[in-house]
């Protein structure tokens, strides 16, 4: 003490050096100094591999290289196609954009898959503690064989040894005619959204607001006088209620608002004629009828060399005007090939709402385009563009009115090789989805069962001997308990169910990471795309372990 | 009429079985006692009856079976509680089978369940499963094909078709198409468990040797207590400390290498410091033996550096295995469960003292570099690099993302600030940190990836390291990270008390944490770390989507052989099978070491 108080002897120094904080310092100190220098190191390296590379990697659109433009190839061509997309998607849409498409797909499996595993876990995990012993057993195998077996191995045996083994979609498995399983995937009954669905919305909204109302005032009528109501039941009724007399009146204000519904309607139908029938045949060259229409009524020019007063030559106007010829001539084709003896019915099965008696000149193009009729049909295309315009002018319509509802129920029907109507799940998203809340769920069920066991025995018996019914014992004693021992579990798993969401590249489901990784191997950019793939991935994690922590301290037992 | 049933049944009953409960009292208390009860039932009742039904049409005589024996026992059950007098099997019936009336029927749900999936995969597995094997069946069904016409090439995709229009053939196949081909496994086994390396069994026997040699006299010297300070166990100790070089030089060889004599003396005389700092730390005085180690080590890396940065020794061995010991390539010849083993050991060695030493330096509490030293620091870099490039990128900026993006300095404070403020400048905790939560917030498979395609970049141009080399360390490294949390949690969850009687005893930190509170932290996350070791073995199956030929990927090949193309469940069932028998003994070893080790219980 006294050597350390008087100053420089070489002992003092000796001591001062040694102190453990000192040392400390001047560790921390020259590790930053390695690790700054270890880093140097690597980008150096870096540097000189690119520019052995030939700085291809970050060339600017100019021809200059910087690392400025590093991500600017992400705004060109992306060139490849993706399987299942949530938006419209082209080849010729960017990188960026592809990327976002994969996000989606990612957002859509990681989004059903949580709920999925939340629901199946739960139930899981308290069968786990059933009274039944059978069912304790079952539960039990379930989880271990989920849980001792890896992921990825379920999800290539869900994809590849069982839904491509599956008969095709003739020999479809039917579960009552309403859902069907087949190699390309599940086809199950979805709803489609018609015109007069806001308005039935806005009800449903209205019936959420008015249960809660009535449950917060007969629970005040509660509180005061010591009544009992059945208020679980009074709410469902007010919202049913609700709900109900929506319905009706949506259709009501669907028919009296039928001229203005319409017209949009039918400006949709005439789109979506031409979209069915370029989706199903590929005929890319209807995409842009329109333009090509437009294009074939230019006045020509005086002669070959001289152009237009919109700059078009003559090659290109009779180019297009040979073009909308042979456009029906693939239109005919079509339709022989479609043999639909309903389009109406048709139309209807993919969501385009289309019963509907039409009593003036606006049916002509339907009947003409159902009829098959090739000749009618050419003619039609001019009159289709002249009556789509007189429908956009409102004074012009006189449509009759349309009994509509605001859902329907669309069934999957087999039509010629493919299914039509209802929704639909391809067998990459089944096999990921059900192979991610199968593992997800087994881990949830141990984490459910161990937050239940945490809740000591005295507590349910405490709350028996209170008096309390078995649903207020489960809700008001044994869950909130219980939720602070499985909250942070929980949430883990659902943030690794959202990275093995990337194991998707395994089986071809089109995610995120799948995406990212055709981008890196078409156009060599591995360092970018690895920024964006950890910067993404980092941002969600780092965002709910956060938000985990800050539930933590909140619920966490404070000790001293 | 209930009531005439329970008087009736009570005159013929002896007069120590009188039923105690009237049948109306059991309707009301078990099916009309709510009107949803009774609603559930019916629903309940109508689904478990057509289901049975069908059960009866696809296996008659097992469902009557089933369903005689779980009504007498229902039977037998209720008779029993109504009278009050319980034979031993019957309570156990009453309370785990047939508790209610749901759970009687939920119990005949369940077996019948239960038994129609086990007579399916036994109908697959081994009724219909097509047991011949291999060589045989492909002779055959080229004798086949020749005799209907049909060259070779075309037979392997349409071996079904063979199956079923040979009688003789399907005899040998055992006539079944729709049942297992067991013979992809068997024709495969090999393959599966060690592909290339089946060529060099030698080398994995005597790895195995080597393993057993130490593992036997180990199982007595480390257990019995008379060897606690013998020398035995310090030798032992260093062989099984230089096993695993022994083994590595076994599977992977020796390549040609140059041995300098600069290096084997540099090598020596360190090895030479370490054995004589042992020797000083026994001895008497703190100033002495510290002053003692400094000189001893500093000598120590003068020799060593001088050795190698002069070079005064010419001499020099070329070095390469032979024959046992030959030099292979890990990228060709590891592969199959062999890998998967091997990645999972090396993964868990390695990331066992990282992890240890990430928790600790995450919960490090040393001083951190002052405050004033990382401000004016941080600020000078600030303004070094806002004077320097900030106004070369505000003019080459070509869009407002990129003029944003120019002042990116003014990010260096604010970083500075948050690590003063959350770290106090703390850099090993900080650096802990980061490291676990970038580690642990990205995907195994992306990390998978960036040590296959990134990692070359960062390297020296020329410099190439092997895939399998990679592939070990990026597992250590994120198994280290996971690894460090649930470490972290076992030492949180030690009392401060602890910590207080170590400091009271005067323990260095180095004691306190070797012997007071790593062994109890340890002991309370062992579930949390075996679980880690089991996924980490499960994930090792992530390596064969990058194109490494583990177990996963060797069996995804058999799809693609000629004889067995797109035979994919068999495979398939087989390694679940493998894993889950490593993961569930892991689990159950667990288990049992948590009890020995009294966790929970103390």
């Amino acid at each position: 003490m006294l050597d350390n108080e008087n100053g420089f002897s070489p002992r003092a120094i000796f001591s001062r050096l040694y102190d453990i904080r000192v040392l400390g310092i001047l560790l921390q100190i020259g590790f930053v100094i390695l690790v700054y220098i270890g880093a140097s190191w690597f980008l150096s390296n870096t540097a000189e591999n690119i520019s052995r590379l030939g700085e291809a990697q970050f060339i600017c659109r100019d021809g200059t290289s910087s690392l400025r433009c590093s991500f600017d190839f992400m705004s060109s061509d992306a060139g490849f196609d993706i399987a299942e997309t949530a938006l419209d998607y082209k080849t010729t849409d960017s990188y960026w954009y592809a990327i976002w498409i994969g996000a989606l797909n990612t957002v859509k499996v990681v989004t059903l898959g949580i709920i999925l595993a939340t629901i199946l876990g739960t139930l899981v995990g308290i069968a786990r503690l059933s009274q039944n012993w059978l069912v304790r057993t079952v539960a039990r195998w379930y989880v271990d064989l989920f849980r001792n077996t890896p992921l990825l191995l379920q999800l290539v045996f869900i994809y590849f040894a069982i839904f491509l083994n599956l008969p095709g979609i003739r020999e479809a498995i039917s579960f009552f005619d309403v859902v069907f399983i087949s190699q390309r995937g599940i086809n199950y009954p979805w709803f489609v959204f018609m015109p007069a669905f806001p308005v039935w919305f806005a009800f449903i909204v209205l019936g959420v607001i008015q249960a809660q109302v009535v449950w917060v005032l007969l629970k005040r009528q509660e509180e005061q006088t010591g009544a009992k109501y059945n208020r679980m039941g009074w709410a469902i009724f007010s919202f049913v209620t609700i709900v109900f007399i929506g319905w009706i009146a949506a259709s009501k204000t669907v028919n009296t608002q039928a001229i203005m519904v319409h017209q949009s309607t039918r400006i949709r139908e005439f789109d979506d004629i031409e979209a069915f029938a370029v989706g199903r045949f590929d005929a890319e060259e209807l995409l842009d009828i329109q333009d090509i229409v437009a294009l074939a009524e230019q006045p020509l020019p005086q002669d070959d060399n001289t152009y237009n007063e919109n700059g078009y030559t003559r090659d290109q106007i009779t180019a297009a005007q040979m073009q909308i010829d042979e456009g029906a001539i693939q239109i005919c084709a079509i339709r022989e090939a479609i043999e639909v003896e309903n389009l109406t019915a048709q139309l209807n099965t993919l969501g385009i709402p289309y019963s509907v008696a039409y009593s003036n000149r606006a049916d002509q193009a339907t009947e003409d385009y159902a009829a098959g009729d090739c000749d009618i049909y050419v003619s039609t295309l001019a009159r289709l563009g002249a009556e789509r315009e007189q429908l956009e002018n409102s004074a012009a319509q006189r449509l009759v009115s349309i009994p509509e509802v605001p859902v329907r129920i669309s069934t999957p029907r087999i039509e010629g090789l493919n299914f039509v109507g209802g929704g639909k799940m391809t067998p990459e998203f089944a096999a990921l989805l059900i192979g991610l809340v199968l593992n997800t769920a087994a881990n949830i069920a141990e984490i459910v069962r161990a937050g239940i066991q945490s809740v000591p025995k005295g507590q349910t018996e405490a709350a028996r001997a209170l008096g309390l019914s078995e649903g207020q014992r489960l809700r008001l004693v044994i869950l909130p308990q219980a939720l602070r021992v499985i909250i942070p579990p929980q949430t883990s798993q659902y943030l690794n169910l959202a990275k093995n969401s990337s194991l998707a590249l395994a089986i071809a489901y089109p995610d995120f990471w799948a995406v990212v990784n055709t981008t890196i191997n078409q156009s060599g950019r591995s360092i970018q795309l690895i920024v964006i793939v950890m910067a993404t991935y980092l941002s969600i994690s780092i965002s709910i372990s956060l938000l985990l922590n800050w539930y933590n301290r909140r619920i966490a037992l404070v000790e001293r | 009429m209930l009531e005439n049933l329970h008087q009736f049944l009570n005159r013929i009953l002896p007069a120590d079985r009188q039923l105690h409960i009237t049948p109306q009292q059991f309707v009301d208390e078990n099916i009309t006692r709510s009107w949803w009860l009774t609603l559930w039932l019916l629903i309940f009742g109508t689904i478990i009856f057509t289901y049975t039904r069908a059960q009866l049409v696809t296996m008659p005589l097992l469902t009557t079976i089933v369903l005689i024996l779980w009504a007498v026992t229902v039977l037998w059950t209720a008779f029993n509680e109504a009278t009050k007098k319980h034979h031993r099997y019957t309570l156990w019936l009453k309370e785990n089978l047939y508790s209610s009336i749901n759970n009687v029927f939920v119990t005949l749900f369940l077996i019948l369940l239960i038994f129609s999936t086990v007579r399916g995969f036994l109908n697959y597995a081994y009724f219909n499963a097509a047991n011949s094997n291999d060589p045989e069946l492909r002779a055959a069904l080229i004798a086949h094909n020749q005799e209907i016409g049909k060259s070779t090439s075309d037979f392997a995709l349409d071996t079904t078709a063979a199956f079923t229009t040979d009688p003789e053939l399907s005899r040998l196949v055992g006539d079944k198409t729709d049942g297992a081909r067991w013979g992809a496994v068997r024709a495969n086994v090999l393959n599966l468990l060690l592909r290339n390396m089946k060529d060099h069994t030698d080398r994995l026997w005597a790895s195995l040797a080597i393993i057993v040699v130490l593992a036997v006299p180990s199982f007595f010297i480390y257990r019995q207590e008379k060897f606690r300070t013998s020398w035995l166990r310090t030798v032992l100790t260093y062989l099984w400390l230089l096993s695993p070089l022994a083994i590595y030089a076994l599977i992977r060889g020796i390549p040609e290498t140059d041995v300098q004599g600069n290096g084997l003396l540099a090598l020596g005389a360190l090895i030479a410091a370490y054995f004589l700092s042992q020797y000083i730390s026994r001895m008497e005085g703190q100033t002495e033996r510290s002053l003692l180690l400094i000189l001893i080590w500093g000598f120590a890396v003068i020799v060593a550096g001088a050795m190698l940065i002069f070079q005064p020794l010419s001499a020099s061995v070329t070095v390469e295995g032979s024959g046992i010991l030959a030099p292979l390539n890990p990228d060709e010849a590891w592969g199959g469960f062999f890998l998967t083993i091997l990645i999972s050991v090396f993964a868990i060695v390695v990331s066992f003292p990282l992890g240890v030493a990430l928790a600790l330096g995450r919960r490090s509490e040393i001083t951190g570099i002052p405050a004033w030293l990382t401000y004016s620091l941080a600020g000078a870099f600030t303004i070094y690099e806002l004077t320097n490039s900030t106004p070369r990128n505000v003019e080459a900026a070509r869009n407002s993302i990129e003029l944003v993006f120019a002042y990116w300095p003014l990010l260096i404070p604010v970083i500075a600030y948050l690590f003063q403020r959350i770290y106090n400048g703390n850099v090993v905790a900080a650096f802990s940190t980061l490291y676990i939560e970038i580690v642990r917030g990205v995907p195994l498979i992306t990390v998978l990836f960036t040590s296959l395609i990134l990692f070359p970049i960062f390297l020296p141009p020329g410099v190439r390291i092997l895939n399998t080399t990679r592939i070990l360390w990026a597992f250590a490294l994120f198994s280290a990270a996971y690894l460090a949390e649930n470490i972290r949690g076992g030492l949180q969850a030690i009392p401060q008390g602890q910590y207080e009687a170590a400091n009271a005893l005067g323990l260095s930190t180095y004691h306190k944490y070797r012997y007071i509170i790593m062994p109890q932290a340890l002991r309370l996350v062992i579930p949390a770390i075996v679980g880690q070791f089991i996924s980490l073995f499960k994930d090792t199956s992530l390596v064969s989507i990058v194109g490494i030929w583990d177990i996963l990927n060797v069996a995804n090949g058999i799809a693609a052989q000629q004889n067995w193309l797109n035979v994919r469940t068999e495979p398939y069932i087989f390694l679940a099978l493998i894993y889950f028998i490593g993961s569930a003994s892991m689990a159950s070893y667990s288990r049992r070491l948590e009890r020995q080790l009294g966790v929970g219980t103390r």
